[in-house]
Parts: C-alpha cells; structure tokens; sequence
C-alpha cells in the first residue's frame, strides 16, 4: 500500500516537472528580451561610464528613467 | 519567473523518489545528486524572489538607486550570475542522477544518456562561451544553460513518470 501510495507521489511529481518545465519554456522564449546582445528595440540600458558613476545622480537618473519607462504603463 | 521558480525545486523532488527506489550501491551519487540539486533550487530561488520582493517593488516606489547591478536587465549583474551557477549546478546534479540511475532497459538506459548529454552540454556551452566572449559573455551562457536544463527536464521527466506509472500497475516488481 505504502509503495503504491509512493508511486503514485512520485508520478505527479515527476509529470509536474515535465509540465512545469514546459510552461516555463514556452513563456521563456515568448518573452522578448529587454536587455543585453538579444535585445532588438526598446532596450533597458543599465550600463553608465564609470567616469559618470561618480555623479550620483546622473547615475540613478539613467537607471530610473530606464526602469520606470520599462515597468510602468 | 513564477513557473521557473518550481523546476529545480521539483526536480529534486524527483529525485528523491529516484533515491528511494535505486540499489544501495548508487545511492552515493543519488545523495551527491540530490545535494547539488539543493544547491541550484536554494540559488535559483533566491535569485526569482530578489526579483519579486526587492526590485519591482523598488521601481514601483522609485527607490533606485544602487539597483542597477540587480535588476535582470543588467546582462552582467547578480541576476544573470546567479541563474548561471544555478543552472551549472543542475548540470551537474544531472551527471550524478545519470550516474545514480541503473541500466535495466532502455528507459533507463534513455534517462541516463539524456541526464550525460545536457550536463555535458553545458560544461562545454560554459567553456565555450566564456572562451569566446571573456567579459563580454553577457546573458548568452544563462540562455543556453536554461534551453539546455529545461530540455533535460522535460525529456527526463516524463519517462520518469512513466517508471512509476509502471510501478503503480506492478508494485511487486
């Protein structure tokens, strides 16, 4: 009984991997890159010359205005 | 993200249940198996939650500053390096679940060679990428570690579901 009981646990878990793995595949590749080498249009730029990262400001600007235009509607 | 956050945790749920039903000769690379499993959920986790809690939060409070380095569209920040040594560790709890797995029939002897094909893969996808690009390597390595994992996961899985549903209709054997 017990081992039947413990197939049974092990098969939905190893089909939720499966399905799982799938779902997250497939939103994986649908979702458009937004930054890096893959990244084709409007692209969120995290990088700042470090000559500019002292400029606190100028800095968390670029980073702002590069988040917020990505996250907000 | 909320998907992803599931598929290293289950696996090592999976392979508790491999553990529990393999000869005690294999049981060495079941547990090594296991831990290295461990290892990538915990970083994989810590990685996707960083992202829920912390920086979309964040952004939608304007409290940005020092997030750059953190956030998953910097292609060389703490984001992408921790997806990177999770999924490496993956790989390498495949090579120990292949080991771990025994040659009985051709199911097993599939699982086994998929298991030594993605983690091979991706020690050469990381030598490779890392040769290639140095510094530059951006996401590119994270990418193909996940299309590789992932591929591993789902082939693996579902001949693995397969054992036990065998098992559920002969439990004597």
């Amino acid at each position: 009984m017990a081992v039947t009981r413990n197939a049974r646990f092990e098969f939905w878990v190893a089909a939720l991997t499966a399905v799982t793995t799938a779902i997250a595949f497939v939103v994986a590749v649908l979702t458009p890159p937004k930054g890096g080498p893959f990244c084709v249009e409007n692209c969120v730029a995290t990088r700042t010359p470090i000559s500019r990262r002292t400029f606190l400001g100028t800095s968390s600007g670029c980073t702002r205005l590069c988040l917020q235009h990505h996250y907000l509607p | 993200m909320y998907p992803a956050l599931l598929t290293a945790p289950l696996f090592a749920m999976m392979l508790n249940g491999i553990h529990d039903r393999i000869a005690e000769d294999r049981t060495r690379f079941s547990r090594v198996a296991m831990a290295f499993s461990l290892v990538a959920a915990t970083l994989l986790t810590a990685d996707y939650f960083i992202q829920l809690r912390v920086i979309q939060p964040a952004v939608r409070k304007g409290e940005l500053d020092g997030l750059a380095p953190l956030t998953q569209y910097n292609p060389h920040g703490v984001f992408i390096a921790l997806e990177e040594a999770g999924y490496l560790l993956l790989a390498v709890a495949f090579l120990f679940a292949g080991l771990a797995i025994p040659t009985r029939n051709r199911l097993h002897r599939f699982i086994k060679w998929v298991f030594g094909v993605g983690f091979t893969a991706v020690v050469v996808l990381f030598v490779g990428l890392s040769m290639a690009y140095g510094f530059d390597v951006e996401y590119r390595f994270e990418v193909a570690a996940i299309t590789v994992d992932w591929t591993v996961l789902i082939v693996t899985a579902i001949p693995i579901a397969l054992v036990h549903r065998q098992q559920l209709s002969r439990p004597n054997r």
